[in-house]
């Protein structure tokens, strides 16, 4: 089934002070569909964190179509993204986003909170949450008291907590050392597994080798895309590296 | 060597114009201010007006209690820019300057900003110095032209004073620099993030000094013994005010999380979650703009009342022009009859007219001097100008002589001329606003610069918070109302305070005000109206700093 669908978008940044206009995204089309686990790729400065935000309602695209469930993101308003943000959507951000005001357990809870949830509701998804990500021992306690492998996971029982239709990753290892990464990609692995669908950004080919797809950005356009398929991860891995080098000699596709 | 640190000093300064002007600013107008406190306590021209004295002993006064607290203020100013700027230090250190080299840095900079500031301060307070002698004159009651002086113990004096806050503050920054780990310069910042404790003990310490000096305030007797008690009354209030606010908040806010049900709404959720930190960061800076505010107020209302009540306090005191005291009288009808030619007499001479001549009745403090058998008061009304009866009544004065051997039992003497009267009341009451209006606007322009720095350190600390929480999902009306419900809650609780405060002060102030003959009813009035004004002008610099804060809450 059919779940987001991104349509010809393109991204104009016009500079404040009538200079010059930077084209983030040219063209880009691409279908995801539920369940499934995609990583994008691209240098920097392709345009990976513009369609992020933009699939995130967090900024307009200047032409094109984003439908999520068949809803037009490009037509709702502020008020009715933020919410849409909040039901639909989860995050996992580069440098975790995690209030500092807050404990982690109410860092978690934060989304369900704006919704509405009663406590006891919060406490009862809260819970198995907790658990799977191994942050359980740590929910009394403040961000600046946890490693940056906890906050990360912190921020992925956030991103959790409001059972969201897509979760939405900019980067998520991009702040840990390698054992927290691969942790962290063994947690997207795992609620993968449960029908968790991921769209994740990434520089990282070890990361990008977990997902099930990838989708390569270049001058604005989807440039190229590998299913992993029946592949081994190693042998995904290889394949990533290819089209990689292949991008940045100038290849064919 | 010495070229480098010197502009490295100058640009720290530029790029850290936003919190560096306004004390520089600050900086400025208080030594503006205590020159021309100096100047006007030592000009000649006043020492020589009628009460002129007495309104150089208040400024003398005035200039002592300002040099308190502006190093108190001053001090405590910089010690939080300090605290902004840690972590530019310890980026200076990673990025490979020693201690001894940002030691110079920091010098020059302290160096650089004090004395800019004190000149600035010495040359815009000489400016505004005829101006304000002008200003003082007025309120005495006395015309003058603007006069151009400058006064050489002023300055030296000011030298004095800010010379020694400047080496108080180059030894604590320096000292502030030194005692500093490098991690902790970096993580300066982190660290106010752990969550407040509740501290019983200090709330109830607070309470109970905040009960013990509103008792003492509402529960004094003795009129004269008021105003020394005012002092104590107000020492147990500041420290209960800052305990209070320190404590109580806190300790409020934990109830409201600590109910589950009630926090983990949309409603209090964020608010209360971030005004526990904002309360944390900035309780003391609370507690100081209600204390100033309350000294404001405070100020203002006496002095407000005591130039109101002036009139009233000149009619009771010397009901008539001119007061004749006749003592060892015998027959006061012919001291009267006398009295009224010598009178006529003298009027006759300047050129007015006398329009009545009557035994007055002896005041209170005549009554407490044991007083000679037969004395009497007389008073006489004349119409003209405040002068010409200025003249008469020396002229009476002279003919005293003349009376005392015509009457031999009779003594005349002209107890008060009423310019001379007049005068030294109006030297005082026109002193009390004069000093009043004066601290005022230095209390005034401190408030201002607290109320600044509040909305600044909390406008970075809130940019972060309003970009993550737009992004899990509050639209951007959302999060800006959280923040305003929150600014606004932490900037009028000093000021709903301060109006506690001076509810409960205004009896002592109607006490005190009371040995200077003024009536209640104008205590009260100045004190409704000070307030409302004072209200309106917290509220404009609400709103302007507000300016600043949202300016950088919603910078890209
Ligand atoms: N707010 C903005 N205003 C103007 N130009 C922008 C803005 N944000 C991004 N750009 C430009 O758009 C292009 C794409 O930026 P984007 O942040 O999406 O890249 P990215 O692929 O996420 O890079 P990286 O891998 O380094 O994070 C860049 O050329 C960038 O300079
Ligand atoms: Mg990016």
């Amino acid at each position: 089934m059919e779940l987001l669908k991104v349509e010809q978008v393109q991204k104009i940044y016009t500079t404040r002070f009538g200079g010059n206009n930077v084209q983030a995204l040219r063209d880009i089309t691409f279908s995801i569909e539920k369940g499934e686990y995609v990583a994008i790729m691209g240098e920097s400065g392709s345009g990976k964190t513009t369609l992020l935000n933009i699939l995130a309602t967090l900024d307009q695209p200047t032409k094109g179509k984003i439908a999520l469930e068949g809803t037009d993101l490009g037509r709702i308003s502020e008020k009715k993204a933020a919410k849409f943000r909040r039901e639909q959507l989860g995050f996992v951000f580069q440098d975790f986003n995690l209030l500092d005001t807050l404990s982690v357990k109410d860092n978690i809870l934060l989304p369900m909170v704006l919704s509405g949830f009663s406590h006891k509701e919060m406490i009862s998804r809260l819970k198995p949450i907790a658990a799977r990500l191994h942050i359980t021992e740590l929910l009394e306690k403040y961000p600046y008291e946890i490693s940056g492998g906890q906050k990360q996971r912190t921020a992925i029982a956030r991103g959790l907590i409001m059972n969201p239709k897509v979760i939405l990753a900019d980067e998520p290892t991009g702040a840990l050392d390698s054992h927290a990464a691969m942790q962290l990609l063994e947690v997207f692995g795992e609620i993968n597994q449960d029908g968790q669908t991921i769209l994740m950004v990434t520089h990282s080919t070890e990361a990008a080798s977990h997902a099930k797809r990838v989708l390569f950005i270049k001058d604005g356009i989807v440039y190229h895309q590998i299913y992993r398929g029946d592949r081994s991860r190693e042998e995904m891995y290889q394949m990533i590296t290819n089209v990689l080098t292949a991008i940045a000699t100038g290849g064919e596709r | 060597m010495k070229e480098l640190y010197r502009n490295l000093a100058k640009q720290n300064l530029i790029k850290n114009k936003r919190i560096y002007v306004p004390y520089i600013l600050a900086q400025v107008l208080m030594v503006a201010l205590f020159y021309n406190l100096l100047f006007l306590e030592g000009n000649p021209n006043i020492s020589l007006l009628p009460g002129g004295e007495t309104i150089q002993q208040m400024l003398a006064y005035g200039a002592l209690l300002m040099s308190l607290f502006v190093m108190i203020f001053l001090f405590y100013v910089n010690s939080f820019l300090m605290k902004q700027r840690k972590k530019e230090f310890g980026l200076y250190r990673v990025l490979g300057m020693e201690y001894r080299h940002l030691k110079r840095v920091v010098f020059y900079e302290t160096c650089l900003a004090n004395v800019t500031a004190f000149a600035a301060g010495i040359v815009a307070g000489i400016l505004f110095s005829g101006l304000l002698y002008m200003i003082l004159l007025k309120m005495l009651g006395v015309r003058s032209a603007l006069v151009f002086g400058i006064s050489g113990g002023g300055i030296i004096l000011s030298f004095f004073l800010f010379g020694f806050l400047f080496l108080l503050v180059l030894l604590y920054n320096l000292r502030q620099l030194r005692r500093l780990k490098l991690s902790e310069l970096l993580q300066a910042q982190a660290q106010g993030e752990r969550e407040p404790k509740a501290k019983k003990g200090l709330m109830v310490f607070g309470i109970v000094n905040l009960a013990i000096g509103y008792l003492i305030a509402l529960f004094v007797r003795n009129i004269f013994a008021s105003l020394p008690w005012f002092f104590v009354a107000a020492v147990f209030v500041v420290i209960g005010t800052y305990a209070l606010f320190t404590a109580g908040s806190i300790i409020f806010l934990k109830k409201i999380k600590a109910n589950k049900g009630q926090y983990y709404t949309p409603r209090y959720f964020t608010a209360v979650s971030g005004l526990l930190y904002r309360m944390k960061q900035n309780a003391a800076g609370l507690a100081g703009i209600c204390v100033l505010s309350t000294m404001i107020l405070v100020t203002c209302c006496v002095s407000v009342s005591v130039y109101i009540g002036q009139q009233h306090a000149i009619r009771t005191l010397f009901p008539a022009d001119i007061m004749v005291t006749v003592s060892g009288s015998t027959n006061p009808e012919q001291d009267l009859d006398y009295i009224k030619e010598q009178s006529e007499k003298a009027a006759d001479q300047i050129g007015i007219s006398v329009e009545d001549v009557k035994l007055g009745e002896l005041s209170d403090v005549d009554k407490n001097i044991q007083l000679l058998e037969g004395t009497q008061n007389v008073e006489i009304t004349l119409s003209g100008e405040e002068k010409e009866k200025y003249e008469c009544s020396k002229l009476l004065e002279l003919n005293q002589d003349d009376s005392s051997h015509t009457y031999a039992l009779a003594h005349f003497a002209c107890k008060q001329s009423p310019s001379d009267g007049t005068a030294s009341i109006k030297a005082t009451y026109g002193g009390f606003l004069f000093l009043g209006i004066f601290l005022g606007t230095m209390f005034m322009s401190a408030t201002v610069l607290m109320m600044y720095y509040k909305q600044i350190s909390e406008g970075y600390e809130d940019r972060k918070r309003y970009v993550i929480m737009k992004k899990v999902g509050m639209s951007a009306d959302e999060v800006k109302e959280s923040i305003q419900t929150q600014v606004l809650l932490v900037f009028f609780l000093p000021l709903a305070m301060a109006s506690v405060h001076i509810l409960v002060a205004l009896k002592i102030m109607i006490k005190i005000c009371g040995i200077l003959s003024i009536g209640w009813g104008t205590v009260l009035l100045s004190t409704i109206g000070t307030v409302l004004v004072f209200g309106a002008i917290y509220i404009g610099v609400y709103r302007q700093t507000a300016k600043a804060y949202y300016a950088i809450v919603d910078q890209q």
